[in-house]
């Protein structure tokens, strides 16, 4: 896969979707952000993305719902983020075909590397997808 | 009362038994009744037998006259005391002797009843024709029999019919009207004589039935008669009885005495008052003496006073004590088998007797505390003074139903009982003492607090899950805002110029991680998501446990061991038992900073239980803060050190394997940790 340049951010929270473009046009990304799955896909139309990041827990429509028709049209990966993921939502990404999970809330660290990552061409769902588990043993990559 | 339902352990004992004395008291008195009934029966018809003008005769087997009555005498024509012994032939015409040898052996060949006529030799009276009917009767001597005999003059009969014999010679005719007139008056007097010789066999016969011993002596205190139940009584025969001194059957020490009573007797007038009954001794014939009740009856005669006897061998109310003891016996079997305790107190609460099952019960026999005050004895110090409180309110008459305390027993332990009283009163009224049954509840006391315990675990239960939903639904609203702040306190610590607001901004990024951090512990208890559930080896987590802290163990001189019994596997998550056992050792070695002993036993606690103790020398935990160690956010430690969420989680992972965790803690010398866990928990 090719580096990894072009993001586009989905998330019904401004300030995080503030924070997490100014995080990642630090990082050196080109970013740009939807506040819901509706005005993502109409992005995504417009022009290609190298990666999506999406929140879950969305309404109408949640990132899950913005994962599968992602999945259904091109290969773009997904990245989602869940407010402190638990282990069934982090199967469940891995299940419907995410590239990886963040559990929020999430360090600088982990966001680039995540996004990195998938440029390097690794099994993003395979790395990365291990959310802190509820051992509480925190060997999270993410 | 064998033949009843079983009764209700309550009934039993004294009250069951003076039921049963009372009943004992009312058949004796029907007996006496009886008795009296049958005295003054006989007293009817032993007049009766002698007054009648009929003429009565007892002769024995041999022929010899035994007994005489007056009608007799005076027909017979000869004083009694000449006729009692003699053979009745000799006061027969010699001619007809033959005619009475005949009719005897008739008698007592076939034994029924036989019929004769015959006429009796001169004597005062003159030769007379009497007419002899006969009954045999057994005596009680053995084979023995006698007849009784009624005379009948048949004097009477001739003055009538020799002047019809003499018409009849006279006229050759036959005066028929005549003759059926006067054979109507002999049979009319026939049938008299019938009645009275019915009515006095009659008497004989009750006088041989009867148990109580009838005997009848004239003023002198001679027998003159006796029925069998005295020939029984005495072991004389009726024969060496009748004719001697009554006082034969006494002992030499009261004959006198009975001599004056019978003078005093005769001169007093009182002679046809049946004396009350009273205790007197007999004396058999082979010397033995026993006790007999006596009743003595006088009958008044134109010459002579006569008195009748009526004893009782007290031998007999024996065998009514006899059958009240062993009424009484089955009382105390069933009490002494009784899967209760039964146990007497007197009024001063000394014990009086208990059964043999609070024998077992306590391991005290009753003999060893016969005597001793039951609550100095048997109630723990701390519930004697309510016990005795309670003790004092029955005597006061108010009923103790399912009053429960603990008893000691004689090895320390304790038994819980549950005692239904009821007090113990003599014939007045008077209260003696208190009965009370018990009934150990020990192991259903046990069961109900397991099941409380039981019921308290699922409450916790319960109270964990609804924190972890309101935990769950926090961490999804703090996780965004949280990525806001620590994103851009990274940012602009990076964008900051001076070190010390670099640090400022380090600090706010240590900040939000350690809130994460305590938000994904209280999601940790929250969402034990899908339970593991493997065979688990405690012995080996607990070592595992240790080995984690081997070097901090190490450096601060804490020695640790861990004893473990033969125990069978639970079914659990390993690695979260395993945090558990981390979050104890942790704290148990931060209350050791100078060194000392971590002890950790496992061994079975019954009811298919196990039982973890982890105990330390450390510091202790202070009264104040010992109910609230398991509570969220509860520490003694540092802010910086602790989150104050390990004991809760670590009971909320016990409590998820359906067990429990308790603590035991003194200031100074350490803290105990004493977890339960089922050894078959399967999934909840």
């Amino acid at each position: 896969m090719e580096k990894v340049h072009f993001v586009l951010v989905v998330d019904d929270d401004p300030p995080l979707r503030a924070v997490l473009a100014d995080q990642l046009a630090h990082a050196g990304f080109e970013v740009e952000c939807a506040s819901g799955v509706e005005e993502a896909l109409s992005r995504l139309e417009a022009h290609p993305f190298d990666v999506v990041l999406s929140d879950v827990r969305m309404a109408p429509r949640d990132g899950f719902w913005l994962l599968g028709a992602v999945r259904s049209r091109s290969r773009t990966p997904v990245v989602l983020m869940s407010s402190f993921a638990s282990r069934e939502t982090v199967e469940r990404a891995r299940n419907e075909g995410a590239s990886a999970i963040l559990s929020k809330p999430f360090q600088y660290d982990e966001l680039v590397h995540t996004l990195r990552d998938l440029g390097d061409g690794e099994d993003a769902v395979a790395a990365t997808a291990t959310a802190r588990d509820t051992s509480g043993a925190s060997e999270d990559r993410l | 009362m064998a033949s009843r339902a079983e009764p209700a352990l309550e009934e039993l004992g004294e009250a069951e038994l003076r039921s049963l004395v009372r009943e004992l008291a009312r058949e004796n008195e029907a007996l006496r009744q009886t008795r009296e009934a049958l005295g003054a029966a006989y007293d009817r018809y032993g007049d009766l037998y002698r007054r009648a003008p009929v003429a009565y005769l007892t002769v024995d087997a041999d022929g010899a006259i035994r007994e005489a009555n007056r009608a007799a005498c005076h027909l017979i024509g000869v004083e009694r005391s000449a006729l009692i012994g003699e053979h009745l032939a000799a006061f027969v015409a010699s001619e007809d002797r033959e005619k009475l040898d005949l009719h005897r052996q008739q008698l007592f060949a076939d034994g029924n009843r036989s019929i004769c006529e015959l006429r009796l030799a001169s004597g005062g009276a003159g030769p007379r024709d009497v007419r002899l009917e006969s009954v045999a009767y057994p005596t009680a001597d053995a084979g023995g029999r006698v007849c009784r005999t009624v005379l009948s003059d048949l004097g009477d009969r001739e003055p009538a019919a020799r002047p019809l014999d003499s018409a009849r010679a006279e006229s050759g005719l036959n005066d028929m009207p005549r003759k059926r007139k006067l054979r109507g008056e002999i049979e009319d007097r026939k049938r008299v004589e019938d009645v009275l010789a019915e009515t006095a066999s009659r008497a004989a016969t009750v006088l041989n039935a009867i148990v109580e011993g009838v005997l009848m002596i004239d003023a002198n205190g001679i027998v003159l008669t006796v029925n069998p139940a005295v020939e029984e009584m005495f072991g004389y025969s009726r024969d060496e009885l009748v004719g001697k001194n009554v006082n034969i059957l006494m002992p030499a020490a009261h004959r006198e005495k009975h001599d004056d009573h019978l003078a005093h007797y005769g001169a007093s007038g009182e002679r046809t008052t049946l004396a009350a009954c009273r205790d007197v001794v007999g004396q058999r014939k082979d010397g033995s003496t026993f006790p007999l009740e006596l009743a003595i009856g006088a009958i008044c005669d134109d010459s002579e006073a006569q008195y009748v006897g009526i004893l009782r061998d007290r031998s007999e109310r024996r065998q009514m004590e006899e059958a009240l003891r062993q009424q009484r016996d089955f009382a105390e079997s069933l009490i002494d088998t009784a899967h209760a305790i039964v146990l007497v107190l007197d009024t001063d609460g000394r014990i009086v007797r208990f059964n043999s099952y609070l024998e077992q019960l306590s391991g005290w026999t009753q003999r060893e505390v016969e005597g001793k005050d039951w609550f100095s004895t048997f109630i723990p110090g701390h519930e004697a003074e309510r016990i005795r409180a309670l003790f004092g309110s029955a005597l006061t008459g108010s009923r103790v139903s399912g009053n429960v305390n603990a008893i000691k027993t004689r090895d320390g332990s304790e038994r819980i009982v549950e005692w239904y009283d009821s007090p113990l009163c003599d014939g007045s009224g008077q209260m003696t003492g208190l009965l009370c049954i018990g009934h150990d509840i020990t192991e259903r006391v046990e069961a109900e607090a397991a099941l409380r315990r039981m019921s308290h675990r699922i409450q916790e239960a319960e109270r964990l899950a609804s924190i972890s939903t309101l935990v769950a639904g926090i961490a999804h609203e703090v996780g965004t805002p949280m990525n806001v702040i620590l994103g851009y306190a990274q940012m602009m610590r990076a964008s900051l110029p001076d070190e010390k607001n670099r640090e400022r901004a380090d600090l706010i990024v240590e900040q939000v991680t350690r809130l994460i951090d305590l938000i994904q512990t209280l999601l940790n208890i929250a969402r034990p998501s899908k339970p593991v559930r493997a065979p688990v080896e405690l012995e080996v987590v607990v070592e595992h446990a240790l080995m984690f802290f081997s070097d901090k163990l190490r450096q601060r001189g804490v020695k640790a061991k861990c004893e473990a019994k033969p125990v069978p596997r639970i079914l659990g998550d390993a690695d979260r038992l395993q945090q558990v056992f981390l979050n104890l050792f942790s704290n148990a070695i931060d209350a050791m900073p100078d060194g000392g002993r971590l002890e950790i036993g496992i061994c079975p606690a019954g009811d298919g239980e196990l039982e973890i103790c982890v105990e330390d020398s450390g510091a202790g935990i202070a009264p104040a803060a010992l109910p609230h160690i398991f509570e969220p956010f509860y520490s003694t430690k540092p802010r910086s050190h602790g989150s104050g969420l390990g004991l809760m989680v670590s009971k909320s992972i016990i409590v998820d394997h359906g067990g429990s965790i308790e603590v035991e803690s003194e200031c100074g010398s350490g803290t105990r940790f004493r977890i339960l866990l089922p050894a078959d928990a399967g999934p909840r």
